[in-house]
C-alpha cells in the first residue's frame, strides 16, 4: 500500500483547481480549520457541531461555489467524532439530488428523522420542499432581511452565503502552512533557485498575516458589500499562489504581481478598482526605476521583509512594455511592503473612494451615515448634522432635464431612533446572533422600514444628488433613500412634529432652507433656524 | 388664394383625423403632442372618476396671487411679505412642483380630491383613456379613489397644513359617466390601476404623496401605449381579447445607463429597434383604422358620388365644422387617395413626436431628442411600475412574466413567448443572439430594483420583490 504524500496531495488538487472536489477528507478540514486563525471570531461551527450533537437537524444554505460542502463534511466530521453512533441523515447536496426531490426527502423520512441538508436556495423556495422543510424557506428571507429568527427546537437554518468568507477565511487560507508547503513543493526544480532565487518562493517569504490582511482590506473595498463566494475566492488563492511564470524580466508568478494582474474574476475586479498603475510614490519610483535596491531596502524594507530581486531594472530595459510593467512590479512590492510594516502610505486609489463605507460598515458609524444622507441632500459635504436624519419629500412627476428646485421636509428623524443592522446567518440558535455581510439602515427594533446598505448607494452619498437628471447612474439609489424616508416616518418620533420644511436649491452649491410652525391649526408662523 | 386652400388640406390635421378615428384609436395625439404632461392627465382622469374639487380655483390664487396667503399669519409689516412669499414657495412645491397651475387652467399634484379640477392641456387623453376601460372598471377606480382619499388617522406637519387649507371646503363635483365600453389597452390598464389602487387605501397623506405620483406617471404611460395599441392590434388583425404582446411585444431597455458596456449597447440597439418597429406597425394599424371605415361605408352604400359619401362619413363620425372641414379634405383627395389623405393630415413624424414627448416626460422614453428613441424604464416609471404591478415576495420571474402579459412590455426572457421572440429576431436580424440579451437584460433590471431598493436580491442570486404599500 502506497503512502500518499499530503502535500503532493495538496499541490496535485490547487492545480487542477479541484479544491472541494478530489481532497481527502482530512486535507480539506484541515484548510477547512484554516477560516477561523484569524480575523474571525466565529464559533459557528463549534455551535452546529454542539446542535447536531444535541439532536437538532439542520439546512445549510447558499449559492453554488459558497463553502455549503466543505462545512457540511466538516461538522458531519466533527460530530462523528463526539458521537460515531449517531444516525444522521446527511445530504451534501439536494440541489444534485435528480427525479423527486420531495419524495426522496418523504422517503428519508425527513423532518421526523434527524437531518442535515446542504442545499441551492431555489431549491428551498418551491412549494413541495418546503412542506418537508417547513418554515426554512422564510427564516432565510428573514435572516438576509436582517430580521433575528430564534424558535426554540426549529429546523436550525444556516445561510452560509451570508458569511463573508474574505473577512472570516482569507487570511488564514493565504498563510496556511500546508498550502505553502504545497507552493514550494511546485517550485523545487525552478531553476531559478540556482540563480538569483525564485521570485515566487522568495515573494512567499513576505506573505504573512499583516500582508494577507492587507489583501482581505483591499478586496474588501473594491466588493464594499458585494458577495465573494468560495469558488471565487479559492480561484483567486491558487491563481495567486501558484499562476503565472518565473521567467522573463518581469516575473509573473510573485503573488503581489497577481494579486492585481491575476487571471481570475477578483483580480481584474482588483485592479480596474484600485489602478495600480498610479499609486503615488513620488520619492522611491525614481530609485525603483534605476534599479537602486540598496537605497529602496534602506527606505521601504526591514529585517522582516526581504525585497525580491526580479532579475532585472527598469533602465536595463528596451521595451517600453516591460520597462512600465517591472515598475509596476516593483511598486506594488514596495507598497505591500511599506503599508504591512504600519504605513499609511502610500494609498491605493480605490481605497479613497471605498472610504465612506469602510468606516460606516467596518467602525458601525451610524453618525457619518446620517451626515452623508443629509449632505446628499444639502448638497454640502460632510459638515451635515449627525444627529438626526431629515426626511425630504420630492413632489416631482414629470420627468424634466432638471431635477426639482424645491423639497418639503417631513421632519428630523431622531439617530437614537435608527440603527445600522447586519443579515444573520443563522437562525434557531444560540440567539441567532451571527452577523452577516449585508447590512441596512432600519428604524431601531422595528422591520417597517430598510434601506441596504449597497456600494452603490455609496457612491451616490459621495456624488452628491445631481441637479441635472441626465446624469442618471443613481437616479435608483436616490429612489431609494425617499422611499426610506417616507416608510420610516412617525409622527410620534419625529422632532419638531409640527413644523413644515422647504430646502430651496438655487445652483449646485447653494441651498436655503425655510421651516414654518403651525400654531394652534388656525395659522402658520416662520420658525428661525 | 386657391393654393393657400389647397395647402390646408394638404397640411397636417391631427385634431380632426383624431376626431374621426376617435372610436377606434381614442388615444392618438391629437393638435398638440408635446403639451400634456402626466399631471395633465391624471388631474383629469381623477376628475372623471370623482368629480372635480370644490377648492380648485382657491389653489389657483394661494399658488399665483401674490399675498394671497397672508391671511394665513399673525404677523404684520415686512416679515409678513416675506413669510408669505416664502409659504406661497412651499405651496408650489407642495401642488404644482411641475409647474401646471396657471389663473387661467391648472392642474396641480393631484394629492387632494379638493384641488383636482380639468385641464383641456391634456389634449383629450384622460377622457379617452377613462372611457376606453370599461364600465367595470370605472365603477371599481371611483370607489377607491374616493376610498384612498378619504381621511386617514395619522398624522404629519404636511397633514396639518393640508388641514388648515381645506378646512372650508365643501363636496366636489359628480363623476363623468360613460356609456362607452372597453378597448383592448383600457381593460388591461384599467384592472392594473384596480388592483394597484386596492393595496394602497387607508394610507397616511405621505404614502398618498408617492401613490399619486405613481399613479399620474402610470397614467402617462398607458396613454402612450395606448397610442399605439389600439392601431397596431389592426394591424395585425388582432380583436381586443388577444394578449397584449401579441400585440405590442416591444423590447424595454431595462438599464438606467445606455452605451456603458457591449452589452448595454446591443441591449439598447435592441430596444430602438424595436421601438422603431411597434411605432411603424402602429401607424400601418392607423391607416387601416381609417380605410377600413371608408370601406363600410361603402359596403353599405356602394353606388353613391363621391361628395355624398364624404359628407355621409363625415357627419357619422364628427359634426358641425369639424364635419364641414373633413368633407372638404376628403373632396380634395378624392376616392383613390385615401392613404395620402393620412399621411397628410396625420403624418408618422406626429405620432413619433407624441410618443416620445408624453413617454420623455414619464420617464417610458428616452432620449427626448437628437438619438433614436428607445423604451426604458426610468426610476419613476420603474418604481411606480413595480408598486402597481408587483407583489410582496414576487420572484423578477414573475414580474417580468406579468409585464409581458399585461402590457405586452418584453423586460427579460422568463414569460417570453416564442412569438415574442421570433419578432424580436426578425426585427434584429442575425445581429444580435437575442435569448442570451433577454437573460442578460433581466439580469439588468436585477440588479436595478435592488438598487431602487424595491428588491432583494438572494443567496442563490435570485431576486424578489419587497413589496410594501409603495
Amino acid at each position: 500500500m502506497s503512502q500518499v504524500n499530503p502535500t503532493a496531495e495538496l499541490l496535485d488538487a490547487l492545480l487542477g483547481n479541484q479544491i472541494s472536489e478530489s481532497l481527502s477528507a482530512e486535507v480539506r478540514n484541515s484548510i477547512y480549520q484554516t477560516r477561523t486563525l484569524m480575523n474571525s471570531n466565529s464559533t459557528l461551527e463549534e455551535n452546529l457541531i454542539n446542535a447536531l450533537a444535541n439532536g437538532r437537524s439542520m439546512v445549510i444554505s447558499g449559492s453554488a461555489g459558497g463553502g455549503k460542502t466543505m462545512l457540511i463534511e466538516y461538522i458531519v466530521a466533527e460530530v462523528k467524532k463526539l458521537n460515531p453512533n449517531i444516525d444522521l441523515c446527511v445530504i451534501k447536496d439536494l440541489t444534485a439530488i435528480s427525479g423527486d426531490r420531495a419524495k426522496y426527502l418523504k422517503e428519508n423520512n425527513i423532518p421526523n428523522a434527524q437531518f442535515v441538508i446542504a442545499a441551492n436556495e431555489g431549491i428551498l423556495r418551491s412549494q413541495e420542499i418546503r412542506e418537508y422543510l417547513p418554515n426554512v424557506w422564510e427564516n432565510l428571507r428573514s435572516l438576509q432581511n436582517g430580521e433575528k429568527v430564534d424558535v426554540v427546537d426549529g429546523i436550525v437554518v444556516v445561510d452560509i452565503a451570508g458569511f463573508d468568507p474574505v473577512n472570516s477565511s482569507l487570511v488564514g487560507i493565504l498563510t496556511n502552512k500546508e498550502i505553502k508547503n504545497a507552493v514550494l513543493l511546485s517550485e523545487v526544480n525552478c531553476e531559478h533557485n540556482h540563480g538569483f532565487g525564485c521570485p515566487r518562493t522568495d515573494a512567499l517569504d513576505l506573505l504573512d498575516e499583516k500582508m494577507a490582511s492587507l489583501i482581505v482590506e483591499l478586496i474588501k473595498s473594491a466588493f464594499g458589500s458585494g458577495e465573494v463566494t468560495y469558488r471565487e475566492l479559492w480561484n483567486f488563492v491558487i491563481d495567486v499562489l501558484l499562476g503565472g511564470t518565473c521567467t522573463g524580466p518581469v516575473p509573473s508568478s510573485v503573488w503581489f504581481w497577481r494579486v492585481f494582474k491575476g487571471n481570475n474574476s477578483i483580480s481584474s475586479k482588483l485592479y480596474s478598482h484600485h489602478r495600480p498603475n498610479i499609486l503615488p510614490m513620488p520619492e522611491i519610483t525614481p530609485h525603483l526605476y534605476r534599479g537602486d535596491w540598496q537605497k529602496i531596502i534602506s527606505i521601504a524594507f526591514t529585517d522582516g521583509y526581504q525585497f525580491v530581486d526580479p532579475g532585472a531594472t527598469p533602465v536595463g530595459l528596451s521595451s517600453p512594455t516591460e520597462i512600465s510593467d517591472l515598475l509596476l512590479w516593483l511598486k506594488i512590492q514596495t507598497a505591500f511592503v511599506i503599508r504591512a510594516s504600519s504605513g499609511t502610505k502610500p494609498v491605493f486609489l480605490g481605497e479613497r473612494t471605498g472610504d465612506l463605507e469602510r468606516q460606516v460598515l467596518r467602525d458601525n458609524r451610524l453618525d457619518l451615515l446620517i451626515q452623508s444622507m443629509n449632505s446628499y441632500f444639502l448638497r454640502e459635504s460632510r459638515v451635515s448634522d449627525k444627529s438626526s436624519l431629515s426626511l425630504w419629500i420630492d413632489f416631482a412627476t414629470q420627468k424634466r432635464t432638471k431635477r426639482s428646485k424645491s423639497l418639503v421636509g417631513l421632519g428630523n428623524f431622531p439617530r437614537r431612533d435608527l440603527e445600522i443592522r447586519r443579515s444573520f446567518v443563522v437562525a434557531n440558535l444560540l440567539g441567532g446572533s451571527e452577523e452577516g455581510n449585508r447590512a441596512y439602515l432600519k428604524r431601531k427594533n422595528s422591520n417597517s422600514a430598510s434601506l441596504e446598505l449597497t456600494t452603490h448607494l455609496f457612491d451616490a452619498l459621495i456624488q452628491g444628488r445631481p441637479i441635472s437628471t441626465e446624469r442618471r447612474k443613481y437616479d435608483d439609489a436616490d429612489y431609494a433613500l425617499r422611499r426610506f424616508f417616507l416608510q420610516v416616518f412617525d409622527k410620534d418620533l419625529v422632532e419638531d412634529q409640527d413644523v413644515i420644511y422647504l430646502l430651496t436649491t438655487h445652483s449646485v452649491d447653494s441651498v436655503t432652507e425655510t421651516a414654518f410652525r403651525i400654531v394652534g391649526k388656525s395659522h402658520l408662523e416662520r420658525v428661525k433656524r | 388664394m386657391v393654393k393657400a386652400k389647397r395647402d390646408s388640406f394638404d397640411s397636417p390635421n391631427p385634431s380632426l383625423f383624431r376626431e374621426i378615428v376617435k372610436s377606434r384609436l381614442p388615444l392618438i395625439p391629437a393638435k398638440y403632442p408635446t403639451k400634456p404632461t402626466p399631471i395633465h392627465i391624471s388631474n383629469n382622469f381623477i376628475s372623471h372618476a370623482i368629480g372635480e374639487g370644490s377648492l380648485k380655483s382657491d389653489l389657483k390664487n394661494w399658488i399665483r396671487e401674490q399675498g394671497a396667503l397672508s391671511n394665513l399669519f399673525n404677523s404684520t409689516g415686512e416679515n409678513l411679505q416675506r413669510d408669505s412669499d416664502s409659504l406661497q414657495e412651499l405651496f408650489r412645491t407642495v401642488f404644482d412642483s411641475d409647474g401646471n397651475v396657471f389663473k387661467s387652467m391648472a392642474s396641480p399634484n393631484p394629492i387632494s380630491e379638493k384641488v383636482i379640477g380639468k385641464d383641456p392641456t391634456d389634449d383629450g387623453y384622460a377622457i379617452n383613456l377613462w372611457h376606453s376601460i370599461g364600465m367595470e372598471n370605472r365603477d371599481a377606480i371611483t370607489e377607491l379613489l374616493k376610498d384612498f382619499y378619504s381621511e386617514s388617522g395619522e398624522s404629519s406637519s404636511l397633514k396639518s397644513l393640508f388641514d388648515l387649507l381645506m378646512k372650508d371646503s365643501k363636496d366636489g363635483s359628480p363623476r363623468t359617466d360613460s356609456p362607452e365600453r372597453y378597448t383592448s389597452v383600457g381593460k388591461n390598464v384599467g384592472e392594473i390601476i384596480v388592483h394597484g389602487l386596492r393595496k394602497k387605501l387607508d394610507q397616511p397623506l405621505h404614502i398618498k404623496l408617492e401613490v399619486v405620483r405613481q399613479l399620474s406617471t402610470l397614467l402617462g404611460v398607458f396613454v402612450v401605449l395606448g397610442m399605439m395599441f389600439d392601431a397596431c392590434a389592426e394591424e395585425r388583425s388582432l380583436n381586443s381579447e388577444t394578449e397584449p404582446h401579441r400585440i405590442l411585444g416591444t423590447f424595454v431597455y431595462t438599464g438606467n445607463i445606455g452605451g456603458r458596456s457591449t452589452i448595454e449597447q446591443k441591449l439598447s440597439m435592441l430596444a430602438i429597434m424595436s421601438l422603431r418597429d411597434t411605432i411603424e406597425r402602429s401607424y400601418l394599424g392607423l391607416n387601416e383604422v381609417f380605410l377600413g371605415m371608408i370601406s363600410d361605408l361603402e359596403k353599405l352604400t356602394p353606388s353613391r358620388d363621391w361628395d355624398s359619401f364624404a359628407r355621409e362619413f363625415a357627419t357619422k363620425y364628427t359634426s358641425a365644422h369639424s364635419a364641414q372641414e373633413f368633407i372638404k379634405v376628403m373632396n380634395h383627395f378624392g376616392k383613390d387617395n385615401m392613404s395620402e389623405l393620412v399621411q397628410s393630415i396625420y403624418p408618422m413624424t406626429h405620432l413619433r413626436s407624441g410618443i416620445r414627448s408624453l413617454g420623455t416626460k414619464t420617464g417610458f422614453v428616452w432620449p427626448s431628442r437628437r438619438e433614436d428613441p428607445r423604451f426604458v424604464l426610468d426610476s419613476n416609471f420603474l418604481t411606480a411600475l413595480v408598486s402597481f404591478l408587483g407583489e410582496e415576495d414576487m420572484p423578477i420571474e414573475d414580474f417580468v412574466k406579468k409585464v409581458h402579459d399585461k402590457l405586452g412590455l418584453i423586460l427579460g426572457y422568463s414569460g417570453v413567448s416564442e412569438e415574442s421572440i421570433g419578432q424580436l429576431e426578425r426585427i434584429a436580424g442575425r445581429r444580435l443572439e437575442i435569448r442570451d440579451l433577454l437573460l442578460k437584460s433581466e439580469r439588468l433590471l436585477s440588479s436595478r430594483l435592488v438598487s431602487a431598493g424595491l428588491a432583494r436580491q438572494y443567496s442563490d442570486g435570485s431576486t424578489a420583490l419587497l413589496g410594501g404599500n409603495i
